[in-house]
């Protein structure tokens, strides 16, 4: 079992416990709360304090994927003539679609509305599209501007704008007003949630690291498909104090750490264990990520609208490669890591074009290795394990070399 | 065969010595403003020549044209450039936008954050300030200053290139397709102002031509009563008077030009009055008129589009009236959308069941270049909307590993299949 070279965390059962809850809640027992399917940058502050319940359907394609379940789900999609190299996520949502109650988990409750945010990608507006044509069902695009240089005044009241609007759609389709106590009480369980989450994350700067990336992947669930819940902070809480206790003791997320290494892009789900586990074999840990830090983005303080507006279209996709490039330099810099390794997914362009220059710009400032691994998030049928394993190997020769 | 429009780019500074050009790759660039910054917009499109720099730089899932495009510059092949200017579009451009910045760090490349949202009650007010931005930083960078007068110049040049374009569709029928696109292609690439002299030139020789064939073709149509000789008799006529038209256009916009195309003449293969099945041509461009010619030599007939480098590029007029650039505003957003945009596909899909009944059209011909995501996602519901619409399609899935020998074959098919519905 390659699961044994990784150490389990305690809290592990908890997190399966808390996810599973809100896939239960959200299919039985919302009591007629409205659902909302949204994407992962979705302001989900306000729809909470709304009373709107929000599922991520990102977050079920990477359960799908985890599972080993998302290439029948892509198929279904490409028989409807979906091209298959359309985002992995979007393919397995449009399968599941279609399947209805017979896709894995028993595939996503039916949306009462649709929330799609474009500050992650340009794929999500389509994918949201094609759901709202499924289902019927209201759709809400929120339209961040891409940050290729600053945020400007008026992208913010751009975006503030749309919030006010949106507020007006989810009250016109659901009959929810808006709670400003309640809204104020969500944000500061997100803040809550989100400051543990980049505690938790600082911690790993620990030699050796608390935790691994299959750790920092599977814990992130939450920051993302329950963030702003006490639920969520609970959890964190509890995250925080065992990682917190590994660090005092000493005790590290995999045997024997030898290289310290940071990650980027989102994970190869189908192979989260045994991908990492090259490395582990190797004494190589990842001990930060790009991704998984994306969701710990602090809500600021000020009229809750133009802090949403602002924290939402700041968000690290939505910036540009040279502000994604800084962020990998930094976490390297930050994390004392001796080298990176680039997911090139082909599922996701936003997230991967553009990485070789990242690549060379930041092993040249820092002077520590890199390597580019090509895979998909989900789409197993264009992993090439031997591919892969060759990378990996002369990578570690080359940190074997520098180190 | 290389086309003399696709290099063209090359020979841009030999041509146009005394000009100063900024490229860009997308009809939401608002060339208006380009051209009252005193700048000649040049459109860049896939060229033919191998990818040997972009590889580097982008991986093989990302589209032709953008991999293409830089490939262009890191082989210093657009040196003539002052600039690039992209606007929000695709998720590619955006990233094609940052990594032509990190390559080319002295050059002047900037980018418009157009709304993704065109319809939303506040789209209008922010992309006003979004192009006043661009504005000042064209004014800052080369040290100018944009008045509202040469905007309101730029909005007029351009708008009478759309109207000429637009008056250059309608005779579509009577023009070769691979020379109407050739025309379009010269429309993106040439100082705007002598394009439109030469369009218009054109069109003029063209309508004595047409005058004479109307004639005829009212001849013919009446000799079909008469003798078969007459009829090819006045045939030829409209041949001849095709040709000299032709002729007229090569002069007009492929003077200079080495590699012009194989001595074949377009017109003469174009038989006005025979039954072609009557094709409309979707997707994102087109860069290479081999795919033209070949639907033309197997019998069909291309008769709209939807397509960027076709009549998307040329739809929609700028308001005279008013602040130029609320006006360029308001017709980037009430453009017929481009499907990165949110709210597009059912407008894209009844106009183009519309089109499909305007111009009875017996077939549509997507053209998806692989990799190209927006037009990949709206494929699958056009196809369906056409199939309610009893509209046949064709997929034709471009820079695959599919043989022109395929690709024939599957066209030969299907201009067959709607020809006997
Ligand atoms: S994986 Fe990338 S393309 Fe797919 S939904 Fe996420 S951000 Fe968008
Ligand atoms: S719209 Fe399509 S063809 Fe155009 S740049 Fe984007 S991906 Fe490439």
């Amino acid at each position: 079992m390659t699961e044994k070279r990784y150490k389990k965390l305690k809290c592990a059962e908890d997190l399966t416990r808390l996810v599973e809850r809100h896939y239960a809640k959200a299919r039985y027992f919302r009591f007629g709360q409205p659902l909302a399917w949204v994407t992962s940058g979705a302001p989900v502050e306000l729809l909470r304090a709304m009373d709107v319940f929000p599922v991520y359907p990102e977050n079920y394609g990477a359960l799908c994927g985890a599972r080993g379940e998302a290439v029948a789900l892509c198929q279904a999609a490409e028989a409807q003539g979906y091209s298959g190299d359309l985002c992995s996520y979007a393919r397995s949502s449009l399968g599941m679609m279609s399947q209805g109650k017979k896709a894995p988990l028993g595939g996503l409750p039916r949306p009462n509305l649709l929330v799609c945010c474009n500050n992650i990608c340009g794929t999500v507006l389509k994918w949201y599209e094609a759901a709202s044509r499924f289902y019927d069902t209201p759709l809400f695009v929120l339209d961040t501007p891409f940050i290729h240089d600053q945020l400007t005044e008026y992208s913010i009241q751009y975006v503030a704008a749309q919030l006010q609007e949106l507020v007006r759609f989810v009250q016109k389709h659901t009959g929810r007003r808006l709670n400003q106590n309640k809204l104020k009480e969500i944000i500061s369980y997100s803040n809550q949630a989100t400051a543990l989450w980049q505690e938790i994350r600082e911690l790993c700067r620990a030699r050796p690291s608390p935790l691994n990336a299959p750790d920092l992947f599977v814990n992130m669930a939450p920051i993302v498909v329950l963030r702003s819940t006490k639920e969520a902070v609970g959890f964190y809480r509890q995250l925080h104090a065992e990682v917190q206790e590994r660090v005092q003791r000493g005790i590290g997320a995999i045997p024997q750490e030898r290289y310290r290494l940071v990650w980027d892009n989102i994970a190869i789900w189908y192979r989260l264990y045994r991908f990492y586990s090259y490395f582990v074999d190797r004494g190589a840990c990842f001990v930060a990520d790009t991704y998984t830090g994306g969701w710990a983005m602090q809500l600021q303080a000020g009229e809750p609208f133009e802090c949403l507006a602002r924290t939402y279209t700041s968000v690290f996709l939505n910036q540009s490669l040279e502000y994604r490039g800084q962020l990998l330099l930094d976490l390297i810099q930050h994390f004392s890591a001796d080298g990176f390794v680039m997911h090139s997914n082909r599922s996701c362009k936003p997230y991967s074009l553009g990485q070789y220059d990242v690549m060379r710009q930041v092993s040249q400032r820092c002077r520590v290795p890199g390597v580019i691994i090509e895979a998909d998030m989900c789409d197993s049928r264009v992993y090439s394990e031997e591919q892969v394993k060759t990378r990996i190997q002369a990578f570690m020769e080359t940190l074997d070399a520098a180190g | 065969m290389a086309h003399p429009f696709l290099d063209s780019c090359r020979d841009w500074p030999a041509r146009y010595p005394n000009r100063r050009a900024i490229g860009y790759l997308c009809t939401y660039v608002p060339e208006e403003i380009l051209h009252a910054a005193g700048f000649v917009p040049v459109r860049l499109l896939k060229a033919n020549d191998a990818i040997a720099h972009a590889d580097a730089h982008l991986q093989s899932y990302c589209c032709a044209l953008a991999r293409s495009a830089l490939d262009q510059a890191l082989a210093g092949k657009l040196g003539f450039l002052e600039g690039m200017v992209f606007p929000h579009t695709c998720d590619t451009i955006q990233c094609l936008a940052d990594v032509w910045r990190v390559n080319f760090p002295g050059l002047f490349v900037t980018t418009i954050v157009q709304p993704v949202a065109v319809e939303g009650p506040h789209a209008q007010s922010y992309l006003v300030a979004e192009l006043r931005r661009f504005l000042r930083r064209l004014e800052d960078r080369f040290g100018i200053s944009v008045t509202d007068e040469a905007l309101g110049d730029g909005i007029r040049v351009h708008n009478r290139t759309r109207q000429l374009l637009g008056q250059l569709s309608l005779r579509r029928e009577q023009v070769p397709a691979t020379t109407y696109f050739d025309i379009l292609r010269a429309s993106t690439l040439m100082p705007k102002e002598e394009f439109n002299d030469l369009l218009a030139e054109m069109l003029l020789a063209m309508d004595s031509s047409l005058l004479a064939k109307n004639e005829s073709t009212e001849k013919s149509c009446s000799s079909r009563f008469l003798t078969t000789e007459n009829a090819e008799n006045t045939e030829k006529k409209v041949k001849i008077s095709a040709r000299s038209a032709c002729s007229a256009v090569k002069s007009l916009f492929f003077s200079g030009v080495k590699n012009e195309p194989r001595g074949e003449n377009a017109f003469t293969t174009s038989k006005v009055t025979s039954r072609r099945p009557r094709l409309i041509l979707v997707g994102p461009y087109l860069d290479d008129p081999s795919l033209l010619k070949l639907i033309h030599g197997l019998g069909g007939q291309v008769v709209a589009d939807d397509v960027c480098t076709g009549s998307r590029y040329f739809e929609t007029p700028v308001s005279e009236d008013g602040d130029p650039v609320q006006a360029l505003a308001q017709r980037y957003l009430e453009r017929r959308p481009c499907p990165c945009k949110a709210g597009s596909l059912p407008r894209r899909s009844e106009a183009l069941i519309g089109l499909a009944k305007v111009h009875q059209a017996e077939g549509v011909v997507f053209v998806l270049p692989k990799f190209c995501d927006p037009h990949a996602w709206d494929y699958p519901p056009l196809a369906q909307a056409l199939d309610k619409a009893g509209v046949p399609h064709l997929l034709l899935e471009t820079e695959q590993t599919v043989s022109g020998e395929q690709m024939r074959t599957r066209i030969q098919a299907f201009l067959e299949m709607i020809s006997y519905q």
